[in-house]
């Protein structure tokens, strides 16, 4: 009987040791099990982009004549920027201004989202043989992501913009107003530790600061929708709308410092 | 159905999670299929293999997370072990039990899982979006619980008969 009871603590004993085993490797085992993954999850990611575009057909159709009268706009303020741009680089050769470096950007297609709703993340398709780095900041193509959390040998998991353990630094575009902006695992963004006295109103441009290395100074985040007054009187927030759609991401840029 | 069967259910089901399309969330929650089918686990198949599939199930979750270790397979094996004394307890397997369950196990798992990330400080979602997530992830995995229930049945009886016929 006691040799029974034993067998039994045992065997518990190593499952437990087992399940501890497993919940702290699975960090490390992440890595090569989606690179092992990746072509079965571009195919599901090319289903499922098919998928929503029938689903969603009358809504792409319209969108897509608003997108083609913009471009056209957009297309003839490109042209007086360009205008502008190479007056501008002339000038400056003429004071002798050292340009600003720009950075180098990787694009990568997202093959995959994580299981769960408690995090806002993508698996991109392009890993460290890319040149991609932990660490990196991630943009689409209206403004900022994200951040690479890690990276494999041929993906890559970014923790989006809306993740609340994401913060940013970042500043109002209208005043300079610092701040830091963090995610709600929602559509929208919040900005926080703005001063009482802060100069920041609804339709406010909000971009990254450049404080810290993680994010060049100067990508777009979004747009302030909303300002209120923290629980505790002290300071305020803004709530933000990102430029770039969290639940939407189909392509991302990843800037290689 | 067997175990090795199962298993190619759970990558698939862990494949369609990540794959999941937006169209498919309701107010930015999905169902939770692996926990889902963790739960169908506990109820068929005798302790050891339910543990042991929970574990898997819960791995593959934390698979594709951003989290800093896995959080789903030791909590998979506790509602796995859980809903196994339960379900000797009580009658689990007829009406709308095991659905219940389903719903009250994706509950605690959220509830559990959101404790512990607040105890190791780690910043949780505003509250309006903590209930929003945790009130339509629950009813959306019962439901799920259901279809899944009903097909892996489905699935089960034609190869019953298929074996039958030769």
């Amino acid at each position: 009987m006691f040799i029974l009871k034993n067998k039994r603590i045992a065997y518990v004993a190593v499952f437990l040791v087992s399940l501890l085993a497993v919940s702290l490797l699975t960090p490390f085992l992440r890595r090569p099990l989606i690179d092992t993954l990746k072509t079965p999850f571009s195919v599901l990611a090319l289903a499922r982009r098919e998928v929503e575009g029938l689903i969603f057909y009358h809504r792409n159709y319209i969108q897509n004549e608003k997108l083609r009268n913009e471009a056209g706009l957009l297309m003839q303020r490109l042209n007086l920027a360009q205008e502008a741009e190479s007056e501008n680089a002339r000038l400056r050769k003429l004071l002798g201004i050292k340009e600003q470096s720009s950075y180098g950007v990787i694009a990568a297609r997202v093959i995959a989202r994580p299981a769960d709703n408690w995090s806002s993340a993508l698996i991109i398709d392009k890993g460290r043989k890319s040149g991609i780095r932990r660490g990196m900041a991630v943009l689409s193509y209206q403004g900022l992501a994200g951040r690479i959390v890690d990276a494999g040998e041929e993906t890559s998991r970014v923790m989006l913009v809306n993740d609340p353990n994401l913060a940013v630094s970042a500043l109002v575009k209208r005043s300079r107003q610092e701040g830091l902006v963090t995610g709600t695992l929602g559509n929208l963004l919040i900005m926080r530790y703005l001063p009482k006295t802060c100069d920041i109103q609804p339709a406010d441009t909000i971009i990254t600061s450049g404080l810290t290395d993680a994010f060049p100074k100067g990508l777009l985040i979004g747009t302030v929708t909303e300002v209120g007054e923290e629980f505790s009187g002290l300071s305020r927030y803004a709530v933000i709308r990102p430029v770039a759609e969290p639940s939407s991401i189909e392509e991302v840029l990843v800037i290689v410092k | 159905m067997n175990k090795a069967s199962f298993i190619a259910v759970l990558l698939a089901l862990a494949m369609f999670q990540v794959a999941l399309p937006a169209p498919f969330k309701v107010f930015g929650a999905g169902p939770d299929l692996l926990l889902a089918a963790g739960v169908f686990a506990a109820l068929s198949f005798d302790l050891p293999a339910a543990l042991t599939l929970n574990v898997i199930a819960g791995f593959l979750k934390d698979a594709t997370g951003i989290q800093p270790f896995g959080i789903n397979a030791p909590f998979f094996a506790l509602w796995a072990f859980l809903s196994a004394k339960l379900a000797r307890k009580v009658t689990l397997d007829t009406g709308a039990a095991p659905v219940v369950l389903a719903s009250v196990v994706c509950l605690a798992h959220n509830l559990a899982a959101r404790l512990l990330f607040a105890l190791l400080a780690r910043p949780l979602s505003s509250s309006g979006v903590f209930v929003r997530i945790l009130i339509f992830e629950s009813l959306y995995t019962a439901a799920a619980f259901y279809l899944l229930q009903r097909s892996l049945s489905a699935m089960q009886e034609a190869v019953m008969r298929l074996r039958r016929e030769t």
